[in-house]
């Protein structure tokens, strides 16, 4: 029995060994073996500055049966747009508002948000037309990553100072086919190119084109050629999609709001510490030292999962230590009771954390109820928040039954026994 | 700590306690009724921008009349934080709002160099009514899955007690602990422009359910214990005595909660300043309700219930 607790106690330090090595702040990644993996805390919009951006799609021209391929297309298209910018860690989820579907995107820490904004929004429908308005060739019949941008002449500095950057276009076999022919068929008239139906530039065919490659010019800047070929790159959006929220945070917002509600949060918490040593004397220290190992696991859990940190993550971390808190007091409470009937220590902490349990696990299904409905309601950092409250829940059950019992009951055989009696506080 | 020992009689001065519940109730619903709820632009739409100045911002009605010239309908400014300012106008359409947010940026920089956009939100309105109606499902999905829960949780309670009255009478405290939350954000809100209604309310909302709930069950579970172990004695007697057991533990977890809880509200930082409020709060109401009304409900209507089966049984006898 002893021997048994011994083995929990020690795979318990253990535990809140690791945990505590992850959760420090300077331990950012892990990496055992081969095994490598990034354990940064991911700060949230509110902590860290960027963006949450929320597009409607018009799905009305297309049938409804093909609604969610198109919406699957839409995110893996703007995914590989989000991740062309650089941006790291984008969370990208299809939603909807109202009945119409929708695309939600996070990215926290983007720096040139209107630029983002230009770039994700573009529908990007790449139209090669003849005079008469006729489609001779689409941006489907480009080749992967087939769009580069180049300057007009030879050289450089010259093309940046006369606007005349231009992309290039590679095609694939059966747009090289189609240009050909489409080039051949209209020697000395124009080709019209239109980006999402807007002309980009008119140029006059002067012969046939056959070896596919294609050259858009249309006195854009460097920059602005960058940005087509990205557009052209990563194809057309199957369905155009309008911006309906948006909500950007710079990064100056961040460290004084953060540092003011993480110390308030660590100051609240020691509260908590000092107010349940004090009533509950020695069983309080022992639930103390036990919430600190959860505390640890939580935020180990965090960074391994990970998720996604906010303001309202924070406040869920603490609420999750009141759950963690309230556990261990409706176990002192029943030992109290339990040591007046006169039962021997050990045998009345049995009992307690035995009479407790049933307690215990309602109110904490209770609570993941109201967790799981708001994370599954909710986007942005509500989402976070009932995260960590879901994470805090499922622990609390854990740490209540497994770690303080524990240690409980090894002082309970101990001669510090004495030490745990409540009864008459 | 001696005085908890201390039986209290709550049952036996439960009408005491519906009175003060609608009297901390009351005022909430007037103010409801009289001014309504200040809705945030989660719920309604709209743009809002926050200011940051290098130094003290300027006064509120200094950056109204400089910002007149910009033309933009229902423009209103709010203080935030010390150097900080929120703007808001009721502009939904995306390209628009950020075009007059833009407007807005470029006049206040005019007159104070180096003040910086530190965010811009604009909610459109359809996104807006989604919000609405996501929140409400939200909020009644997770009554009911909390009184079924109850119902299927207490389905062994031993007779006369009936489970589906220990889920219902947990939902009216819950009522009541929501209905308190509303009131008090209308009438605060109304006092204090800038503390309003949106997302994360609606999260405290659902996180106190869950809490309060919680707290009840404690109790429940209590009730449910005491009836199996002692049957003879009434039910309103059980109640009471289950109630003074679990007295203890539920001041004193609302109590470290409630800690943090002021702690946050008072050092923490301003912009989830409504929601700790919000919290705190629900957290007070929760713990009050779930001693001082859902187990005295319990009890009245377990003895209305008595009383409708004597009559009855009376009744068939005389036949």
């Amino acid at each position: 029995m002893r021997r048994r607790l011994w083995i929990n106690f020690a795979l318990i330090l253990v535990l809140a060994a690791a945990a505590a090595f992850i959760s420090l702040p300077a331990t950012q990644s892990l990496r055992i073996g081969s095994m490598y993996r990034d354990v940064s805390l991911r700060e949230g919009l509110d902590l860290k500055g960027g963006a949450h951006l929320v597009y409607e799609a018009d799905t009305s021209k297309i049938d409804s049966a093909n609604v969610g391929a198109a919406m699957n297309g839409v995110r893996d298209v703007i995914e590989a747009r989000v991740n062309g910018l650089g941006v790291t860690e984008p969370d990208i989820r299809l939603s909807s508002v109202g009945s119409k579907p929708a695309i939600i995107i996070d990215m926290p820490g983007v720096s040139d948000i209107e630029k983002a904004k230009g770039l994700i929004g573009s529908t990007a429908k790449l139209e090669f037309k003849d005079a008469t308005g006729k489609v001779l060739m689409e941006g489907s019949d480009l080749e992967p990553q087939g769009a580069s941008a180049a300057p007009a002449n030879n050289s450089t500095a010259t093309a940046a100072k006369a606007n005349s950057w231009q992309v290039n276009i590679t095609l694939t076999s059966t747009g090289k086919d189609k240009f050909a022919k489409a080039t051949a068929a209209n020697i000395q008239k124009q080709i019209g190119i239109y980006l999402d139906d807007k002309l980009i530039s008119n140029p006059t065919v002067n012969s046939a084109i056959t070896d596919g490659s294609a050259v858009i010019s249309g006195s854009f800047t460097a920059q602005q050629a960058a940005d087509f070929a990205l557009k052209l790159n990563y194809g057309a959006l199957p369905v155009p999609i309008h911006l309906t929220q948006e909500q950007t945070v710079g990064a100056s917002l961040g460290s004084d709001a953060i540092h003011q509600t993480l110390i308030a949060g660590i100051i609240g918490i020691l509260l908590i510490f000092l107010f349940i040593i004090a009533y509950y004397r020695w069983c309080g220290v022992v639930a103390t030292l036990a919430l600190v190992v959860y505390a640890l696991i939580n935020v180990m859990l965090y960074k391994l999962l990970p998720v996604t940190m906010t303001l309202a993550g924070i406040a869920g971390f603490i609420i999750s230590m009141g759950i963690a808190v309230d556990t261990n007091i409706l176990t002192f409470e029943r030992l109290k009771e339990e040591l007046r009937l006169g039962k021997a220590m050990p045998v009345a902490i049995q009992e307690a954390f035995k009479r407790a349990w049933t307690s215990i696990r309602d109110s904490h299904v209770s609570g993941l109820i109201s967790a799981v409905i708001i994370f599954s309601f909710a986007s942005g950092p509500v989402r976070g928040f009932a995260l960590v409250l879901i994470i805090g829940t499922l622990l609390s059950l854990f740490s209540a039954i497994t770690v303080t019992r524990t240690w409980m009951l090894l002082i309970a055989g101990s001669r510090f026994q004495k030490l745990l009696n409540i009864a008459k506080a | 700590m001696s005085s908890l020992h201390r039986n209290f009689d709550i049952i036996g001065t439960r009408t005491r306690w519906y009175i003060l519940s609608l009297v901390l109730i009351l005022p909430g619903i007037i103010s409801l009724i009289v001014w309504g709820l200040p809705v945030g632009i989660d719920f309604k739409g709209g743009t809002m921008q926050e200011l940051h100045f290098t130094g003290t911002a300027p006064g509120i009605d200094q950056v109204r009349t400089e910002l007149a010239g910009t033309k933009i309908n229902g423009l209103g400014v709010q203080s935030s934080s010390g150097n900080d300012l929120i703007i808001r106008f009721p502009i939904t359409d995306n390209g628009q709002a950020r075009d007059a947010g833009n407007k807005i940026l470029a006049q206040v920089k005019k007159d104070h160099p180096g003040a910086t956009e530190t965010s811009f939100q604009s909610i459109g309105g359809s996104v807006a009514s989604s919000t609405t109606t996501k929140a409400a499902e939200a909020v009644v999905i997770t009554s009911i899955a909390i009184i079924f829960f109850i119902a299927w949780s207490f389905g062994s309670v031993p007779k006369p007690a009936s489970s589906w009255r220990f889920g219902v009478t947990a939902i009216l405290a819950l009522a009541h602990d929501i209905l308190f939350m509303v009131g008090a954000f209308s009438l605060i809100g109304h006092f204090f422009p800038g503390v309003e209604v949106d997302s994360l309310f609606i999260t405290a909302v659902l996180t106190i359910l869950g809490f309060s709930t919680n707290d009840t069950i404690v109790v429940f579970d209590r009730i449910r214990e005491n009836l199996r172990r002692s049957p003879g004695r009434s039910f309103a007697e059980i109640a009471n005595s289950s109630l003074n057991q679990t007295l203890a533990r539920s001041l004193n977890t609302s109590m470290t909660v409630l800690i943090v809880l002021i702690t946050l509200l008072v050092l923490g930082g301003p912009s989830i300043r409504n929601f700790i409020l919000a919290l705190t709060l629900g957290v007070a109401i929760g713990t009050y309700s779930s001693i001082f009304n859902a187990s005295p409900l319990l009890v009245s209507w377990q003895e209305f219930a008595d009383r409708r089966a004597e009559k009855t049984a009376a009744a068939a006898k005389k036949k």
